[in-house]
Formats: structure tokens, sequence, C-alpha cells
């Protein structure tokens, strides 16, 4: 399966809902998105991940990308993952203390800044 | 089965026909899900880096890949260029996790990935280029019969 990325508004954060594989063939399109959401102004950021069925170190390269740049804006990078098979890859990395990561969107957005 | 072989263009998009080829090798293997998981994983962080590797040596040398499931599953992914160096990199972490209140290092290098992921791994370096082995034993991530 291919990439798909859709972005909604919710309660001031904008939530990219991902499905399908990230991968060093697919990931430039979701940096494209997350480029795109962060220059039109959108800071505080929800990725909900429970629909991407693969995720390799560019996909994670991406979504560091990200996190630097909505913190460069004072903004913020939250997950969405409860996949037992990607929380492993964010763990070997080390993305675990650089990632806020919740089980639902609407936890993640609950704590989002006001 | 025995073995497959595989020329790849060092074309990222090849890079999933890889993965589904991995699969299906892997499954023939005998190996579980979470085995798969980490075949697919690897083996596209493996490709990754030989992609990474040619593009940096300026080559458009064709990768390969040898799959051999005699016991359990080998892959070997070669390249005639050098693999990259590893590296670590500074990424601002979440102000709410307690040890790393400002900055955290994170292994975002592929190769990093692969010896974390999986338990048998070799890196070869030599004049006609560069070769990474990952190994599973058949049975291996399966779920237990009952």
């Amino acid at each position: 399966m291919d990439l798909s990325l859709d972005t909604r508004e919710q309660a001031g954060c904008t939530v990219i809902e991902v499905g399908g594989e990230i991968d060093v063939y697919t990931a430039p399109k979701l940096r494209e998105c997350i480029v795109d959401l962060v220059n039109r102004g959108n800071y505080h950021l929800v990725v909900d991940m429970e629909d991407v069925e693969f995720l390799d170190s560019t996909g994670l390269g991406v979504l560091v990308g990200g996190l630097k740049r909505v913190r460069a804006h004072d903004g913020s990078l939250r997950l969405v993952c409860t996949q037992e098979r990607l929380l492993k890859i964010f763990r070997i990395t080390g993305l675990t203390k650089v990632f806020a990561i919740f089980d639902t969107v609407d936890t993640a957005v609950a704590e989002q800044p006001a | 089965m025995g073995k497959v072989e595989l020329r790849v263009d060092q074309d990222p998009a090849h890079v999933r026909v890889v993965r589904l080829v991995s699969t299906a090798v892997g499954r023939m293997a005998g190996l579980g899900d979470e085995a798969l998981d980490e075949v697919r994983l690897g083996v596209s962080e493996a490709c990754g880096l030989a992609i990474d590797a040619l593009d940096a040596a300026g080559s458009d040398a064709p990768m390969s890949l040898e799959f051999d499931d005699t016991t359990g599953l080998r892959v070997t992914v070669r390249t005639p260029a050098a693999l990259p160096e590893r590296q670590q990199v500074p990424v601002p972490a979440d102000p709410a996790t307690e040890d790393t209140p400002h900055t955290a290092h994170v292994l975002l290098d592929r190769l990093a990935l692969i010896e974390g992921l999986i338990d048998d791994v070799d890196v070869e370096s030599g004049p006609d280029g560069s070769s990474l082995t990952m190994r599973w034993k058949a049975g291996v991530g399966a779920a237990p019969r009952p």
C-alpha cells in the first residue's frame, strides 16, 4: 500500500492521519506535508500513525525534522501509536525520549497547549 | 527452496518490491510474524544503506540481494560502494520526559537500527565493495503450537 495523508483540524491542532508505508520512497511526501503545514502557520501537529503498515528510519528522520521545525515556532509534534512493531523502532532508536506518544488522537489533542 | 537472487536498480521505489519478495521468502522459510517484521525492516534499511552508498560514490550500479532459506533465512545485500559512516543525531527532547530534559541523541542511522533490531548481523567491506548479512533461525517469531 502506498502512503496516504489526510489532515484535519481538531481543538486548535492539526491532525495528520497517515496510512500505508513510510519508507525511503514515500517519506518525502510526509515531509512535504509537514513543511507545508508549518509554512502555513500550523505549529501544533498530531501525527496519527494507527494506520501505518511500515515505518523505516527515513520516516523517523522526517518526524524528527518535523519536530525541529515546529519547536522553532514554540510548537509541538505529538504521535498517536499503539502498534507494538512501530513502538519497538521508537524504543531502539531512543525516540521515545524525544516524542510524546499517545494511545488516541483525543488524548494527544487534550495535551496540547492552549 | 534454496537461494533466490535479485539485482535491483538503486531506485527508492524498488525497495518496496524487495520488501514484498523478502516477506514471501521469509514466510516460506517458516518465520513467524515478529521475525517477518524484522526481515521487512532489516532488508528495507539495508537497501537504503546500499542506495546511500552508491549515491555517495556517484555510482549507478545496481545492488544485489541473495536470500537463502537452507537453514532459517539468510539475506545478504551487496553494493560495490563503501557503506556510509554511522552517526548520532542530537534532537530536542520532549520536556515531559524525565531523563533527557533538553537534548537526546538518537540513533537515526540505518545500520544502528538494523543492529538494534536483528541479533545476527555481519557487515563486511573490501576492495570490491560492501555486504551486509542478516540471519534468522527457522521458527523464530512464530506463535507456539497448541
